[in-house]
């Protein structure tokens, strides 16, 4: 009975686990929590108590229901309302099954309908969570698997289990304590461990065929977290870092075509908003557009795979240079957009921002000068407006070099200290416009605020300003080269637009000079601590435990995505193969390579030199030597059996070679069973050769026949030449002792006991 | 003790087989991760389900206890004991399969199963299997063979012990009719009187076990209290007289249905009389049949040979030879004349047999014939 609800429990456990992660990949709750609820009440009232069972009639009417339910996703001609619709239907059926008498049958298809369900699971895409519930309800169900063999046993040696004609019953033995105890379950769970450790081998080693990695059918486009056509100071409140990923770029030198290295962060421009009104930046449709850039300029091949988004914006760097035809994207006004999509998209663009390792921050502008007027709207912010004057005269600087005058402006926002970067939502003095609040009263805010200051600063000193949304990403995938950008690298800046007049002279000069004659934007980057480590206030306190829970678990998030879900042939290739061949290469050359070791014997013998050893190597020497020790002889003594029983085998086979074999002694047998027809058997301490002696004599004066004396006696010898001889057994040995056998077994014949 | 051995994939294993295919079928063709992932923790307790099923069975011995003998129909019981000698591994869900065939016959072989759960590490355990064999005979137990599902169900892994027993189910035993009774002691006696003293059926003897049939009210009750064990009261003596019991099994060329029927009758009607007189007669008893000529058993009333006689009776065949004239010559060679002879035979006896060991007993002869209603008054099944 124990046994039995032991099972019974764990398919429950195992039915809900397997819900849960479908609900996982489905982004919803109300299933799992459904099941969860079911699972429970089933083991409650069905199980236990017995109040509630659903006889076949209605559990099969019920599978209908349940089926009508699903019919119209399963008929869809949409895949992922198919995978939805099999899923929901898998879950309703278990249902079914748990609120049922439970048999053999009931428990297999319990099993085998969880199984399915996590197959529909794995479609999705997952996080790290569905990985360690996975571990779960494989050490779940490898206890379910075992304790429905055990069940199965036990159900088998039930007498009603047998046929009514079945003469005898078999009885099972005295139920012993610890059947399904500590020594079971620790059995299982090194088999699950032997288990993961297979999982990640075969993970890793089989080859992936597919240029990209299944990402699953999208049900729920990301949502861009504060990015939109409108940004207010203050909306966000608090922000809240999202490890989600949003875009990978890889960087490719266009003429080597060999990965390009950057020092630094990479700016991805999204959007750019220019017109402000009291907290509250708008993006206006740019005036005309600006000439193309030619792909032979193209210095650097951004390659982009997007996530689908709620936004069609392509973030990339900028100014993107359209290297393929049909390419699914546009210029709208001062943005790169994209065809909506609800799955991942991938593009492949030029730019010629990156220059010598780094991102230029000068961007050459192709458009017209009324682009431009517009950017020098200011509205009234006179403690803004003053606080610039006041910088600006502090500075030194002419009007007109504004270059100087933006980046000193700039400046002062990173090395002011009364200017503090922060994640909090801050109070505002909601009677004066939030930017002034956060020039006089509280500097402390996140990127846009310090954005919109400066911008606003630059147009009171009448510089020409925008800001920029997009990201900021610095997160570079050391195996495959790319840069992941995740949403905590949502950021804003600001550029400054610059006349050819304002620009450094040495622009004007030489080949390149063409492209500077509409002048250029300057991108300013005023949030202090954001180009350390993306401004982020907490690492620059002390991390609490459940800050470094969070750091270790977004890190999982980071190696769980990027090296298993989105493991494909180049990651493979890359991050596995090569290493293993290259380690199996160096491994082979320094096998051969002398001063390799004799490096390797010198490193030996300062090891364990005691005369230069600390007190720690003393220690670590003495553990070593109690550890160690035990553990050699240990092994010896492993080694040692083993080789044994692998030499017993060798020999054995040798042997069968030979053409003795153990079933070749099944001649005695044999013999001993014809001579226990006649009531002659061996006592105990009677050897093989007296015992056939005796035998031999019994025979005769039994049956009369004394041509039988000397038969067993035959058959002993040859015995003895196999079992302890180890003499295969020839032809004519092999005839003498089948014939002693036949006239045995017909003198049996011939003269009934 | 040899051992062969086999791992199976079980119906469920291949079902998990199948679902493991199509797994990694969908993991690689599709280049789903996660299908990979599940597919290595499918393959997980298939490749270790192997391993743990082919090892499961490694120093496990079983042992079987067979009785000497068993009467046929009655309850046979054979303890199984498992020994598991590995020093650290218990093991589970071990099936001991047995193989019962009789000897003689091609017959069917039976095959009782016994489960053992659970047996710890350097632990026995024991279990029973329990029938009834309904035909006399001797019969081959074993070898034994061991399996197990342990721990997925999903392969089989089936070893076959060697080392195989015998059993002799001895003829089905009856009851004597109080008929048998009285005509048996008229035979000691030679006369119809029947001696009755005090009114009871005779003088106190002696104590022994009780046996089916006995009267409770020959239980000796402080004699029970004192052994544990039902005693009676013997209140006769048993007559210091030799028996012959001649079992005729001659059968026509052509055996009708009911011959087989008749034999058998006549065999456990045989077996019944000789373990009666084994247990009451102070004498010598004599067994012959037609079938086994060259052996006619004899010796003092004795436990031992009521053993011996049973297992002669137990295989006795029937034969078409006519060897009664063997018989009957060794039968006057070892007896004295006016011995009691008991004939039995599964039809009515030619009237020369019966002059020739009429005059052989001095009287004391009597005939049954298996195939008549005779055989009913003085003998039952219970």
């Amino acid at each position: 009975m124990y046994l039995q609800r032991l099972l019974q429990i764990n398919m429950a456990t195992l039915a809900a686990l397997g819900t849960l992660l479908v609900g996982m990949g489905q982004r919803s709750a109300t299933l799992p929590l459904l099941m969860s609820i079911a699972a429970i009440t089933s083991v409650w009232l069905t199980d236990i108590t017995g109040w509630f069972r659903l006889n076949r009639k209605v559990a099969n009417v019920a599978a209908l229901v349940a089926l009508v339910l699903t019919a119209r996703e399963l008929l869809q001609f949409n895949s992922v309302t198919q995978v939805l619709g099999l899923a929901r239907l898998l879950i309703y059926v278990q249902i079914i099954l748990l609120f049922q008498e439970k048999d053999l049958r009931t428990y297999r298809h319990l099993i085998i309908m969880s199984l399915l369900q996590v197959v529909v699971a794995a479609i999705f895409l997952q996080g790290v969570w569905f990985g360690g519930l996975l571990i779960v309800y494989m050490l779940v169900g490898l206890s379910a698997l075992a304790l429905l063999c055990l069940h199965r046993e036990h159900e088998r040696m039930r007498p009603d289990a047998e046929p009514v004609s079945v003469p005898f019953t078999g009885s099972a033995s005295r139920r012993a304590a610890g059947e399904v105890g500590r020594e079971l379950f620790g059995r299982l769970a090194m088999i699950g461990l032997a288990t993961l450790g297979l999982t990640l081998l075969l993970f890793l080693t089989v080859p992936r065929f597919g240029r990209t990695a299944w990402r699953g059918p999208t049900v729920v486009t990301k949502h861009v977290v504060g990015f939109s056509d409108t940004m207010t100071l203050g909306e966000l409140g608090e922000i809240i870092e999202n490890p989600e990923e949003v875009m990978r770029i890889w960087l490719t030198d266009a003429t080597t075509s060999q990965p390009y290295a950057v020092r630094g962060e990479l700016y991805l421009r999204g959007a750019v908003l220019t017109h402000y009104q009291r907290g509250t930046w708008q993006r206006q449709k740019a005036k005309g557009t600006e000439a193309p850039i030619a792909a032979a300029d193209v210095t650097v091949l951004q390659r982009i795979d997007i996530e689908p988004l709620d936004r069609n914006e392509l973030f990339c760097l900028w100014p993107p240079i359209l290297t393929e035809a049909n390419n699914g994207l546009q210029f709208e006004g001062d943005r790169l957009v994209r065809s909506p999509s609800r799955r991942t998209q991938r593009f492949t663009l030029g730019t010629t921002a990156l220059a010598d390792g780094i991102q230029t921050p000068l961007v050459p502008y192709r458009g017209t000068k009324d682009g431009v007027e517009s950017l020098l709207q200011t509205p009234e912010l006179p403690q803004l407006a003053a606080q610039a004057e006041r910088w600006a005269a502090d500075s030194g600087l002419a009007d007109d070099d504004r270059m100087a005058l933006a980046r000193h402006l700039t400046r002062r926002f990173l090395n002011a200290r009364q200017f503090e970067y922060s994640l909090q939502g801050q109070p505002r003095d909601e009677s004066i416009d939030p930017i002034e609040d956060f020039i006089t009263n509280n500097p402390r805010g996140h990127c846009e605020y310090f954005a919109t200051a400066l911008s606003l600063m630059l147009r009171s000193r009448g510089i020409p300003s925008r800001v920029v949304i997009g990201y900021k990403c610095d997160e570079l995938n050391q195996f495959d080269r790319f840069y992941q950008v995740r949403q905590w690298h949502a950021h804003s800046w600001v550029e400054a637009y610059l006349e050819p007049s304002h620009l450094p002279e040495s622009l004007h000069q030489g080949e390149d000079a063409r492209r500077w004659h509409g002048g250029a934007w300057l991108r300013l980057e005023p949030t202090p601590g954001a180009s350390a480590d993306n401004g982020d206030e907490s690492s620059s306190r002390e991390l609490s435990l459940l800050d470094r829970f969070e750091r270790s678990f977004e890190r999982l998030q980071t190696l769980w995505g990027n090296y298993v879900m989105e493991m494909d042939r180049d990651l493979q290739r890359k991050a596995i193969y090569q290493p293993i061949v290259r380690a199996v290469q160096a491994a082979i050359e320094n096998l051969s390579d002398p001063q390799w070791w004799r490096n390797l014997a010198q490193r030996v013998v300062r090891a364990v030199d005691p005369t230069g050893w600390a007190a720690g190597h003393w220690v670590l020497g003495v553990v070593i030597l109690l550890v160690g020790l035990p553990a050699a002889v240990f092994g010896v003594r492993r080694v040692r059996r083993t080789t044994r029983r692998l030499w017993s085998r060798l020999a054995g086979r040798a042997v069968s070679r030979a053409g003795v074999d153990l079933p070749e002694i099944e001649f005695y047998r044999r013999l001993e069973m014809l001579l226990a027809r006649h009531g002659l058997r061996r006592t105990v301490g009677q050897t093989q050769r007296e015992f056939a002696r005796e035998a031999g004599l019994r025979l005769a004066e039994i049956t009369g026949h004394a041509q039988l004396t000397p038969l067993p006696a035959q058959v002993v010898e040859a015995y003895y030449g196999v079992r302890f001889g180890r003499l295969p057994l020839d032809n004519d040995r092999a005839e003498t002792v089948e014939q002693a056998l036949r006239q045995l077994a017909a003198c049996q014949a011939s003269s009934p006991v | 003790m040899t051992r062969k051995s086999r791992i199976t994939i079980s119906l469920e294993g291949w079902y998990y087989l199948l679902m493991l295919a199509m797994v990694c079928v969908g993991a690689v063709v599709g280049g789903v991760n996660l299908l990979l992932v599940l597919a290595g923790m499918l393959a997980g307790p298939l490749l270790f389900g192997w391993w743990a099923v082919s090892v499961a069975l490694r120093g496990l011995q079983p042992r079987r206890k067979v009785p000497h003998g068993v009467c046929a129909g009655d309850l046979l019981v054979v303890n199984v004991r498992l020994t598991n000698t590995r020093r650290k591994r218990g093991c589970w869900a071990v099936v001991v399969e047995e193989q019962i065939r009789r000897t003689a016959a091609a017959a069917e072989t039976l095959r009782p199963r016994v489960l053992f759960s659970y047996v710890p590490a350097g632990e026995s355990r024991d279990a029973a299997y329990r029938g009834r064999l309904e035909r006399r005979g001797c019969y081959e137990l074993g070898p034994l063979r061991l399996s197990t599902r342990f721990p997925f169900g999903l392969f089989c892994r089936t070893t076959t012990v060697g080392g195989t027993d015998t059993l002799t189910v001895f003829p089905r035993l009856g009851r004597l009719t109080r008929v048998w009774a009285a005509r048996h002691r008229e035979a000691l006696t030679g006369t119809h009187r029947r001696e009755r003293r005090h009114g009871n059926e005779g003088d106190f003897f002696g104590v022994r076990q009780w046996r089916s049939g006995d009267s409770r009210r020959q239980i000796h009750w402080r004699s029970t209290a004192r052994t544990g064990q039902l005693v009676v009261c013997q209140l006769e003596q048993p007559r210091n007289r030799d028996v012959v019991v001649l079992v005729d099994l001659r059968s026509p060329e052509q055996p009708g249905l009911n011959d087989a029927e008749h034999v058998e009758l006549a065999v456990s009607f045989a077996a019944t009389v000789v373990a009666d007189l084994c247990r009451k007669v102070v004498g010598n008893i004599y067994l012959g049949t037609t079938a086994d000529p060259t052996r006619l058993l004899h010796g003092p009333a004795s436990a031992a040979l009521m053993r011996e006689m049973l297992d002669m009776l137990a295989v006795v065949e029937p034969g078409s030879d006519d060897r009664w004239d063997e018989l009957t010559d060794q039968v006057r060679s070892r007896i004295d004349r006016g011995t009691e002879i008991v004939l039995v035979g599964t039809r009515k006896a030619d009237p020369a047999d019966v002059a020739q060991l009429g005059s052989l007993s001095g009287g004391h002869l009597r005939c049954i014939d298996a195939s008549s209603d005779e055989l009913s008054q003085v003998f039952q099944f219970e």
